[in-house]
Formats: structure tokens, sequence, C-alpha cells
């Protein structure tokens, strides 16, 4: 190996470093971002009233808990790691808020912390004992979806009308959804790239060894991962709850595979540390608007999911393109 | 450092959009007032074609396809009715599917129909259209929001019909297996619930095995083969619907002698099973019964009454019409039969007149809940 490329591959905290500086610059989040600013602007170009408030508020808030499960996956694949489970957390935490908190607000907001420690238990388990996470998320992932058909067998309950009308907030001046959206992505690309323990939570996932030599538990860097990943979990149950108003333990089921999408779309990568809130955020928008501007164009209901996927594999094959490009530069 | 940048562009944006917004819903309304004009020369006076959207979410079965199908052909074969029409899918997601019909209020639908992934999870979603002023009507797997209009298939019915038809071929006394549909959904709940209250007036009648078929013949051939082993002498076979066919065959396979009464769910194949047995053994006595996939045809000619305030639609009681289940007896059998292909499930062609008829019955207060037609004659 070092002696075939001796010079694009330095030590890797070197290369880490390196990366990072450009990062800033012209990072992995640019173009998911420039993709997603295209899909909305034709989605504009053929729809005007989709730049409206109520178009705005129309097309993104469904988008919102997906936003928070991407955030939550891109935790988990910072750590190194894949969650194959966080369908089914999100669909517990939307059967517990629309069945247990309307009883009793307190046993329901105790049972999600509770979610939130068996999330914190799940990552020293793969932490520790170095068990594969796709395993453990997978075995998971039954467990929550089991619990919820517990709670509730068939779809039901009634969501508070408090957490709804916090949930559809949305004041007259800017529409609640780009409230929402600006808040999420500042507070989590601060804290990620800004923060010093930012950067030892995402060095855990790609250098555990140098993060352990600067004197961090790695074990407890991880551990924090999962737990942020649970809070964004619960915080996507939450906003799925206000804006349906009932509970369905199936309902965040498809989201195990949009969230990975939207993670790796955004720049992430499954080598761990590798990841971007802005990037991010900007391929859960990517993921889920190209369904909306799909249907705009008339493209054929049988052909939509396979359009979809060719577009997302069209989107990492830029990718590629562009880190050749950037590698060959870098060389010369 | 970009981010307030963005906002500020948005909101610059968003008001400008707002100006182009609400020329296009001026131009919207203006264009639609000619619309109504322009047609009142074909005949139906006074009334407009609607422009109306279908949101299924699942589309990995012969039913739903058919289902989708039924829908497109009406909305093709009138186009006095029908000015616009279009068929989304949603590949199984509830968050996808409310996204979508939030995306067709904004491409400006007057009518949204809805095969609902969730009783619960499209409510908000659904809510909103409603509060824009968009038709909504969910059919078949429905949704509980209160604004939508209902067309329904009336599932504990299907359970009590088949439950009592077994009771009464069987005197009363057997093993029952059941082939249920899925876990976990409302339609295989309901079914369920209405078999086993009819059974539960028979003390004799056990379940002594249940399997979940998944609405699908060969599942159900599989699930079936797996459990006979292990079972003792079954009397009969319960069904939920396109699983029959494929029960009757693994009994078929194992050999099983005398063959047990298996109620079959329309499907081609489930009733050329049922002609082949009875060629063999003239005392085999069945019926078939299913949902028909043209509930779909039902729900848009509801959407077109209520646009148009015809028949009083807007009246119905719970906002519910009922779309009758199709029921099968042995009289009807051969010529079923022959209409169908394997793969096909057996329907009723909606027209106007008879979705009228079904509105009619159910603001009677005297649905009508189960048919027994022949096929229709093409």
């Amino acid at each position: 190996m070092t002696t075939t490329q001796p010079v694009t591959e330095p030590p890797r905290s070197l290369g880490q470093a390196a990366r990072e500086r450009l990062g800033t610059a012209f990072g992995p989040w640019f173009l998911p971002t420039l993709a997603a600013v295209i899909i909305f602007g034709l989605m504009v170009a053929l729809r005007p009233l989709v730049a409206s408030p109520t178009g705005l508020n129309l097309v993104l808030a469904p988008l919102i808990p997906l936003i928070f499960a991407v955030l939550a996956q891109m935790f988990i694949i910072a750590a190194g790691d894949i969650d194959l489970g966080i369908g089914s957390f999100i669909g517990l935490a939307n059967v517990v808020i629309a069945v247990i908190i309307p009883d009793s607000p307190v046993a329901g907001i105790l049972f999600l912390i509770g979610m939130v420690v068996a999330y914190a238990a799940m990552g020293v388990l793969i932490a520790v004992r170095g068990l594969p996470s796709i395993v453990v998320t997978l075995g998971m992932s039954f467990v929550w979806l089991g619990v919820a058909i517990l709670i509730l067998p068939t779809p039901g309950g009634v969501v508070p009308e408090g957490i709804v009308s916090f949930v559809r907030f949305n004041p007259q001046v800017v529409p609640g959804v780009i409230i929402v959206l600006t808040v999420v992505t500042v507070a989590v690309a601060l804290f990620l790239s800004r923060s010093k323990y930012g950067a030892v939570l995402r060095g855990s996932g790609s250098n555990a060894e140098g993060v352990r030599r600067a004197g961090w538990s790695v074990i407890r860097a991880k551990v924090s991962l999962y737990v942020l990943a649970a809070v964004f979990g619960l915080l996507s149950g939450l906003y799925l709850s206000g804006q349906t108003g009932g509970g369905d333990p199936y309902i965040a089921q498809s989201y195990v595979l949009l969230s990975i999408a939207g993670v790796i779309v955004g720049g992430g990568s499954f080598k761990g540390g590798e990841v971007s809130a802005v990037g991010a955020v900007a391929g859960a928008l990517v993921v889920g608007l190209l369904g909306s501007l799909l249907q705009f164009i008339g493209v054929q209901s049988s052909f939509q999911a396979a359009a979809q996927g060719l577009v997302l594999v069209l989107v990492l094959v830029l990718r590629a393109l562009v880190n050749w490009i950037q590698k060959v530069r870098r060389t010369l | 450092m970009m981010i307030p940048l963005r906002t500020a562009y948005r909101r610059r944006l968003a008001i400008g959009a707002l100006i182009v917004a609400a020329a296009a819903v001026l131009t919207g309304c203006s264009n639609s007032g000619t619309d109504a004009g322009s047609t009142g020369d074909t005949g139906t006076d006074g009334v407009k074609p609607i422009k109306i959207a279908l949101s299924n979410y699942f589309n990995g079965n012969i039913w739903r396809k058919q289902m989708e199908a039924s829908f497109e052909a009406t909305a093709k074969a009138n186009p006095d009715y029908v000015s616009d029409f279009k068929v989304v899918n949603s590949d199984g997601s509830a968050p996808q599917q409310a996204q979508q019909i939030q995306s067709l209020v904004l491409e400006g639908y007057d009518a949204i129909i809805i095969d609902a992934a969730s009783p619960t999870a499209l409510n908000g979603a659904i809510q909103e259209a409603c509060d824009v002023g968009v038709t909504v009507v969910v059919f078949d797997s429905l949704a509980t929001a209160d604004c939508a209009y209902k067309v329904a298939f009336d599932y504990e019915t299907y359970g009590e019909v088949e439950a009592q038809f077994l009771a009464d071929q069987l005197g009363g006394k057997g093993n029952v297996l059941f082939v249920r549909g899925i876990a976990g959904i409302t339609v295989d709940d309901d079914i369920y619930r209405g078999a086993t209250s009819v059974l539960s007036k028979y003390p004799d009648m056990k379940i002594v095995g249940e399997v979940y078929g998944e609405f699908t013949e060969s599942t159900a051939q599989q699930e079936v083969a797996k459990i006979l082993p292990s079972l003792p002498q079954v009397d009969g076979v319960l069904t939920e619907g396109n699983d029959g066919g494929g029960t009757l065959d693994a009994f078929l396979q194992a050999g099983t002698s005398p063959l047990p009464v298996i109620i079959q769910g329309n499907s081609g194949q489930g009733l050329e099973g049922w002609v082949k047995v009875a060629q063999e053994n003239p005392d085999y006595k069945t019926m078939s019964i299913s949902s028909q996939p043209s509930i779909s045809s039902t729900a848009l000619w509801l959407s077109w009454m209520l646009i148009n305030d015809q028949n009083d639609a807007s009246t119905l009681p719970d906002k519910t019409v009922y779309a009758p289940l199709l029921i099968i007896p042995e009289e009807n059998r051969d010529a079923w039969a022959d209409a169908l292909d394997y793969t096909q499930i057996a329907e009723n062609p909606t027209t106007l007149e008879q979705a009228q008829s079904y509105v009619k019955s159910a603001i009677d207060g005297d649905p009508v809940l189960q048919d027994e037609p022949l096929p229709p004659t093409s």
C-alpha cells in the first residue's frame, strides 16, 4: 500500500485534519445542498404555489420528522455504526405519545426517558463488547416494535392537543417549518464542528486510538452518540405524533433505509466520523423532496420508486466524481 | 455564516411567491369558472367534471393493481365527469403517503381518494387537505379523519357470512382452520371478529389452527402446508380473500381426504380449483366471497357527487357509504370461473347509477353490504 500511494495516503490523523480544513470551505455538505436547492427550484418552477408560506408548510412539514430521523442516524454513523432499529424506535415513541401520555403524562415521560437509557445501554453493549451494531440494532428493532404493538395492537390513540399545536406552530411572519429547520441545523452543525466535544465524538468513530491517546473515553463518546440518536429519534416521534394526531407502531418503518440514504447522500461515510449536519439535513431534503418532484413532473406511479432510486445513485456518482477530482488536484 | 443568508433569501422568496400564489389562485378560480360553462353542453347540465387523484400506499398484489386499473378505466371512460386524473403510490410508507397527499393538494386537485396506509397516520395531512377545500374520500383501508368521506366494506359481515355458511354445511360441528390476512390490520381484525362471533354460538366448532396468508395465494399455500402435519382432521377452512386457491392446493398436495369445506376468496385460481374438485366430487359444497377492487370507482363517483352536490351525498350518515362484498354461490361459480383469468379477482365495474344506489341506500339507513352478481357481459 505505502509503496504504491506514498503521497495520497499520509498518516490518518493528518489526512483527517486536511480534509477538515477543506471541509469548511467546500465540504461534503456542498453537493447535497446544491441538489436540494435544485430539486426545490424545479418544484417551484413547476408549481409556483410551493414557494408560498402555505406551500412551504405543505411540502416541508412532512419532512421534519424525516430530518430528525436522518440526524439520529447521522450520530450512529458518526460512531462508525449503523442503526436498523431507528424506525421502530420512532414508532414506539409515537405510540407512547398517543396512548400513554394522554392517560398519565408522568408515566409517559418516564417511559420516554427509559427509552433513551435503553439506547445508551445498547451503545455500551456495542462499544464495550465490540458487537456488530447491525445485528444488535436489528434485534432491538423487534423489541421496540413488539412493545409498541403490546401497547397499541391496532393503530389508534389520540395525541394531546398541546403537542399537536406545538408541532403545527406556524407564525404569520416566517413559516414554522423554516424556523425548525434553521434552528436544528445550526445547533447540530455548531455542536459537531465547532465544539471540542463534537470533535471528540466524531473522532470516536474514525480515529478511536487518537481520541484515547488525547485522554478522552471512547466508550463514553460512543454512548453519548447513542444518547443523541435516541433524543433525535424521540423528536422525530414527537413531530410525527403532532402531525398525524394518532399512534401507529409501523408508522416510521420506512425511515430506517431513508435515514441511512439521507446521511450518505448528505456526504457521510460508513467509515465513521465523516459526517456533516448541514449535509445530512440537505440529504434528508433530497431524499424527501424527490418523491414530490417526480409526482409534479408526472412520472407514472409504477416508475416512481425506480426513478427515485436512480436519482439517489446519480447523486452518489456525482459525489464520487467530485472526490476523485479533488484527489487528483491534491496530488498534482 | 450561510444560514442567515439563506433564510433572508427564503423570506424574500416567500414574499415574492405569495404574490405569485395569489395570482395563481385567482386565475385558477376563473379557469374553473369557464370549465363549468364550457361543459354545460355535454349533457351534464350545471355540473362540472372533476380533477381527481388516487393515493395508494401499496401496489404489490393483484387486488391493488386491479383497484388502480378500475379507477383509471372509469376515469378514462367518462371525460364528461373526470377532466384530469392521476395515480400515485407511496410504496408502503405512511409518512410518504402523507407527503404525497400534501403535494396533490398543491397540484390543485378537486378531490383526492385514498387507500390509506394507516388509520391514524394520514389524519393530519387529510385535515389540511380538507381545510383548503379539497374533497377527500378514503376507501377500502380507511383513515379516521372526521372530515373525510368513507367508502367501506363491512368486513365483520364478511366473517359472519362465511362462518355461518361453514356452520350450516358442517351441521354446527367440526374443526376449523383459519387462514387470516395480515396481523395487526383492521381488515383482518374485523373479519376475525365477525367469524368468531358466529362460531361462538356453536360450542362444537373449534378453531384448531391459525396461519397468516397475507391475502396472497402462494403465501397461503406455504403457510397451510407448514401447519397441516400438526393439525387433527380439519373439517372447514375460513379465509380472508385471495387465499382459498393456495389453501386448496396445500390440502390436495397433502392428499387429505375427504377435503374440508374451504371458503374461496374470489380469485380465478381459487374458482378453477373449486370447479375441478366439484367435477370429481359433485357433493363438494362451498362458497366464495371477497371485497371488490372496483371500490376505487365507487370512491370516484362519490367524489363527483360531493363536488357537484348531487344525490344529497353530503348528508350521508357518518359520511360513510358501503360497497357490497361480492359473493359467488355455487350456481354462479362456473360463469365466474370462465370469466376470470388465473390471477384475477372477481369484480363488478361500478357505474355512476350503482354508486348512486349505494349512496341512497346508505342515506336510507339500509346499506347494501353484499351482492351476488353474475360476471359482467362484454
